[in-house]
């Protein structure tokens, strides 16, 4: 019970921060969101519930499908001789690299390209071509060139995940541009202090947007990655399991991914309600 | 044309530089999305004494707000000159007012107002302490005279219509401007604010004798507020007449309501609409 509800309560305690910024016109909604809550909770549970009647009232062959009990166990299992850990740090390892090289790219790229627009044509065709192609298939190219080792997992995940950004990021310049630089003309700011008091605060809610679209997406690069060739990681321990019918060590892949994914976006939210309190995009849902 | 008004004398007492507008032939031609050539001001003169409040009103793209940029220096004329205290636009202080809500999202209330003096701290290389502390000073006092020092750290989407417009104002009236330039401040408010802060805006620039150039839709916003009434014709915007009204300011809440209001502005809707006023009754001359 209590370890189903966490991430649950952890999301709306953030939600909740951001509610209090804003002032006490939106307190009316805080009992509305306990209720939220309760009912997510209740929903999570309640499927977990019937999931594991359904496999005991039924018994399904084990190697289809298998009860949370049954993935529970693994789990102990798997968490018992290291091997979950291992797959874990290594995988975690070159999501925040991949993760971190895609932001590092695409956040200055993005605003160069925000907001120069001669930097934008140029670029433009490019990000179409780039962004319209399926970017997995980039993946066996990547490893002809950097092996098997972690480089090539980190650049897999990093051009997975640096479009998202990057496209928030110049959408997010340009619109602050359209929407606030007649401001910053008319107290006769230059060019140079537009782009520093205007453009930049301005689209930091489109790059944290585009920051969490990227993380989903990056951590699907770490799964792909492991899929061409890996000797640890959630995605070997993901691609391993199945292959040896071994369908509970399966879903516990899955579930730490998805919990990972979790995590990090509420992480993300948290970091984002600190750094924009003005943000309109803080009581989103997504 | 050149009226020394009572706001004038003030200025004078009070020991401020007023500067007065002065706009020779603008003609203003636009190539519309369609390649087509509009012709938006046609040969305006306009002669704007130090400290008069003039009031421009128009049928919708008659180009007065295309006038009131041109002598902010945010649009450049076809030909004609447009000078500000005997300069070019952009060289002395205007402060300009946006009819939308232009207030940055992300910056308070009190960093909003400073925005015009951050620029010139940074400017004058980081800023002295002194100049942080007039800056501070300054701002201190128009929250205090706008009536929002007690909503200084609120962010704007947090504030009404009317008060994010009185702290437009005050970010215009910031950086001391010689002339106020006003495009449909009010248009978006309720009536009973509108009325409010057309009260308020008569003391506000009388204080410091501030030249102000308010472009309307509402006739009775401009009989009420201004010296002078400039009507202007549909495009191509040419001024059409020019009422005087020749009542004290500040203005009275009771002349905001009186007959001899209502009458002007009946002659000046006469003229927009008919182009001619059949009737001549006192108040109005052109």
């Amino acid at each position: 019970m209590a370890t189903t509800r966490k991430p649950i309560s952890f999301g709306a305690a953030i939600r909740g921060r951001g509610a209090r910024a804003e002032g006490a016109g939106r307190a009316v909604r805080a009992g509305g969101r306990g209720v939220k809550a309760r009912r997510g909770a209740i929903s999570i549970l309640g499927g977990l519930a019937l999931w594991e009647l359904a496999v005991r009232v039924l018994h399904p062959n084990p190697i289809q499908i298998v009860g949370p009990s049954a993935i529970a166990d693994a789990f102990v299992q798997l968490a018992g001789d290291g091997t979950l850990w291992r797959d874990f740090t290594v995988s975690m390892q070159q999501f925040a690299l991949g993760f971190l090289l895609a932001a590092a790219i695409a956040i200055p790229l993005g605003l160069v390209m925000g907001a120069s627009t001669r930097a934008y044509d140029y670029g433009d065709p490019w990000l179409t071509i780039l962004y319209t192609t399926p970017n997995v298939a980039l993946a066996p190219l990547f490893i002809i060139w950097l092996g098997f080792g972690n480089s090539s997992h980190v650049a897999i995940i990093a051009l997975v995940a640096v479009f998202p950004i990057l496209i928030n990021t110049i959408d997010g310049v340009r619109a602050v541009e359209a929407e606030w630089s007649e401001v910053g003309a008319a107290f006769r700011a230059n060019r140079r202090e537009v782009f520093a008091k205007i453009d930049l605060p301005g689209s930091l809610p489109y790059i944290f947007t585009g920051l969490r679209l990227a993380l989903a997406r990056a951590l699907v690069g770490v799964v792909v990655a492991d899929l061409f060739g890996a000797s640890a990681g959630l995605g070997y321990l993901l691609l391993n399991s199945a292959q040896a019918f071994k369908t509970a060590d399966v879903f516990v892949a899955v579930t730490v991914l998805a919990a990972l994914g979790v995590f990090l976006t509420a992480a993300l939210r948290y970091l984002q309600a600190r750094l924009t309190p003005w943000g309109p995009s803080n009581g989103s849902s997504r | 044309m050149r009226a020394r008004t009572n706001a004038t004398a003030l200025a004078e007492d009070r020991g401020t530089t007023p500067g007065g507008v002065v706009v020779t032939g603008a003609v203003k031609d636009f190539v519309d999305p369609h390649g087509e050539l509009l012709h938006v001001l046609d040969d305006i003169d306009l002669d704007i004494a130090p400290g008069e409040f003039v009031a421009v009103v128009g049928p919708s793209g008659c180009g007065k707000t295309t006038l009131l940029r041109a002598i902010q220096g945010l649009e450049t004329l076809t030909t004609g000159t447009v000078t500000v205290a005997g300069c070019p636009p952009g060289e002395i202080a205007t402060g300009f007012v946006f009819q939308r809500a232009s207030l940055l999202p992300w910056k308070t209330v009190a960093r909003n107002v400073s925005f015009g003096l951050d620029l010139r701290v940074i400017r004058s290389g980081g800023g002295a302490g002194g100049d942080r502390a007039a800056r501070d000073e300054r701002v201190a006092e128009l929250l205090e005279l706008t009536g929002l020092a007690e909503f200084r750290d609120f962010y704007p989407r947090q504030l009404s219509g009317g008060m994010q417009q009185r702290a437009n104002l005050a970010r215009a009236l910031a950086i001391d401007p010689v002339v106020l330039l006003m495009d449909e401040p009010f248009s978006s408010l309720d009536a009973q604010t509108r009325e409010k802060l057309q009260r308020d805006l008569q003391r506000i620039v009388l204080q410091d004798g501030t030249t102000t150039v308010f472009v309307t839709h509402d006739i009775r916003e401009a009989a009420f507020q201004a010296d002078r009434v400039v009507v202007m014709s549909a495009r191509p915007g040419r001024i059409a007449r020019v009422f005087r009204v020749d009542e004290p300011r500040p203005r009275s809440a009771e002349f905001q309501h009186s007959d001899r209001l209502a009458e002007l502005a009946r002659d000046i809707w006469t003229e927009l609409h008919d182009g001619g006023t059949p009737r001549d009754t006192g108040g109005a001359s052109t």
